[in-house]
């Protein structure tokens, strides 16, 4: 199973790396919305997409509405978000996100969710 | 200012220019070996052949003349007159002076007379200025260099170890050995001050992110070497932001043993400090997140009000009953207590909220009737309206306000006498408003004001009952 993982903050993202390959998936991590796009149409078989809401150049937002309008593709999509943003997570539900978790989250919460997610999609 | 000093040195390389060639156009006067003189002047008197003076005479006149060539003519002046205390006769060197004096005395020369021999104390003074500038100007430059590429260095430095940490911390918080266990490597950067404070950061941006057993794995990890030390070191320096960030690093690892120290700090003059002791005091409050607010002497501003609230609603963090604070001695404390009552809808404050309309501070007063009006706490309708006739303009309006936000239709008549007695347009307008909430009954009431045709709030009313207003 390959994840891509999108999230500006360097220390977040190497624990989510780190977390999800303990898990025994493969990933990808980058550092903002662009390459989140670029990966996302060079690299097959991506699974999942975690993505922060908030990011450079391209937000969450926008990256979701691309994976979703524009590649026309149903991975599933979880966010990170910080408490607080309630009428982004509901924009972000309406443009197709699947789930999200706040910050600070729990690795063990989100290494759940993302179980949910991955089992939900292949069946 | 440009073209004008472009001028200047234009006129200094004219005037240089003419000095030069006057210098050089004189090789009959300058150039002349003194013998010929001699000899021309000699011939002149052959009757009186000058007498030989010797060696000493014949150096002064050498140096005179050659002071005389580059134009020095002081110094020229000078041995011009010791030759001439040896030889007094001599037309060569009266010649000379008289020369001397016509050059000094000509305007150009006048420009150009620089005697370095003998510079005054403003020339030597300026001089010893621009040397020392100058030497000061390369040795702050140096510094600044020398400074910069430490900075550089240490920053790469940094980074390196930055990044080297990260990969250490997430490793271990990862890892499923065992979590009481400190790696030696983690261990060994905990033993120098420079890479402990580089580990303490990186433990701190961890933190802000994570929650769960992996936060207290990495809380465990923090005691285990004993960093919780430097923390409370910082709390003490005298350093504002090192302060701070003491604060800052207590409240993430929820650390209690400084909130004394944090307590004593919301008394300080420097609002940031006061603004993050408030902070820190939230976080590690336990179960009394807000007991700070009793310590609280200075004014609670707005924007700490709401950065407190922000951290409230960050951390998830329990809510106190906020009527605690409506006594307060600090107005602004019980400022805050009211808007948190209101944002928490604690309705069941309802009797001290009562104690406050009667407070001596009119905003109080006013923040509390908006409070009543927004909690739409109909109990207090009947002191509202008793309040009205006593109380200041904004705060009638305040009180308006709130009873159009808890219609009820026995208030409609106190409500009609507003808009009957006031002559304020905006107490009327929002009377209005309020009948015309009640509904059927208010809509009602509000026609047969208008068809009353002897005053002139027609128009107010009209206004009212336009739909496409509301």
């Amino acid at each position: 199973m390959k994840i891509l993982i999108c999230e500006d903050d360097l220390m977040t993202l190497k624990a989510l790396e780190h977390k999800l390959k303990n898990d025994g998936y493969e990933t990808i991590t980058v550092h903002d919305g662009k390459q989140a796009i670029e990966m996302l149409n060079t690299q097959k078989g991506i699974d999942l997409l975690l993505t922060d809401l908030h990011m450079p150049l391209i937000s969450g937002l926008e990256l979701i509405s691309h994976v979703r309008n524009e590649m026309k593709s149903h991975m599933p999509i979880v966010m990170l978000t910080r408490v607080g943003l309630e009428d982004t997570v509901l924009h972000a539900f309406e443009l197709g996100a699947d789930d999200y978790i706040t910050k600070p989250f729990s690795p063990e919460e989100l290494s759940l969710r993302i179980k949910r997610l991955l089992l939900k999609s292949r069946n | 200012m440009m073209v004008l000093g472009r001028y200047k040195c234009l006129f200094w390389v004219i005037i240089f220019a003419i000095r030069f060639s006057e210098i050089q156009a004189q090789p009959n006067l300058d150039t002349v070996r003194i013998d010929s003189l001699h000899q021309t002047f000699d011939k002149e008197n052959t009757a009186q052949p000058e007498p030989m003076f010797g060696a000493e005479y014949e150096r002064i006149l050498d140096k005179a003349d050659r002071a005389f060539k580059i134009g020095l003519y002081k110094q020229a002046g000078k041995y011009y007159k010791e030759a001439a205390k040896i030889n007094p006769n001599s037309i060569y060197i009266q010649y000379r002076l008289k020369e001397i004096e016509n050059r000094k005395s000509n305007l150009r020369n006048f420009f150009f007379y620089f005697d370095f021999e003998k510079p005054d104390i403003l020339i030597k003074s300026i001089t010893y200025l621009v040397i020392y500038f100058i030497a000061s100007m390369l040795l702050i430059l140096l510094v600044i260099l020398i400074h910069r590429n430490q900075m550089d260095s240490v920053e790469k430095r940094k980074q390196v170890l930055r990044e080297k940490y990260q990969s250490l911390l997430v490793d271990f918080l990862f890892s499923t050995d065992n979590a009481s266990k400190v790696p030696s490597d983690i261990k060994k950067i905990a033993s120098s001050l420079f890479n402990r404070r580089i580990l303490i950061d990186q433990m701190i941006d961890l933190s802000i992110n994570l929650s769960g057993e992996t936060k207290d794995k990495l809380r465990n990890l923090f005691f285990a070497l004993k960093l919780e030390r430097d923390s409370i070191r910082k709390v003490y320096n005298r350093k504002w932001h090192v302060k701070v960030k003491g604060f800052h690093e207590l409240a993430f690892m929820d650390i209690v043993e400084a909130n004394d120290q944090i307590i004593r700090c919301l008394q300080s003059k420097n609002d940031i400090i006061r603004m993050e002791a408030q902070l820190a005091m939230v976080r590690l409050g336990h179960g009394d997140s807000f007991g700070f607010l009793d310590h609280l002497s200075k004014p609670f501003t707005l924007w700490e009000q709401l950065t407190v609230y922000e951290t409230i609603m960050f951390h998830n963090l329990p809510i106190p009953h906020f009527d605690r604070w409506l006594y307060s001695k600090n107005k602004t404390v019980v400022q805050f207590a009211l808007r948190m009552i209101e944002i928490f809808k604690q309705r069941e404050a309802y009797p001290n909220l009562f104690w406050m309309l009667v407070n001596d501070d009119n905003e109080i007063r006013n923040l509390t009737i908006r409070t009543i009006g927004n909690l739409k706490i109909k109990d207090a309708l009947p002191h509202l309206k008793r309040l009205y006739k006593n109380e200041t303009y904004q705060n009638c309006l305040a009180i308006v306000q709130a009873i159009a936000k808890m219609p009820d239709e026995k208030i409609l008549h106190f409500l009609t006498l507003v808009i009957d007695k006031e002559e304020d347009v905006q107490l009327q307008i929002e009377a209005a408003m309020a009948i015309n909430n009640m509904g059927e009954i208010g809509r009602t009431a509000l026609q047969k004001l208008l068809n009353s045709d002897y005053k002139n709030y027609q128009i107010i009313i009209k206004h009212v009952l336009d739909k496409r207003i509301a």
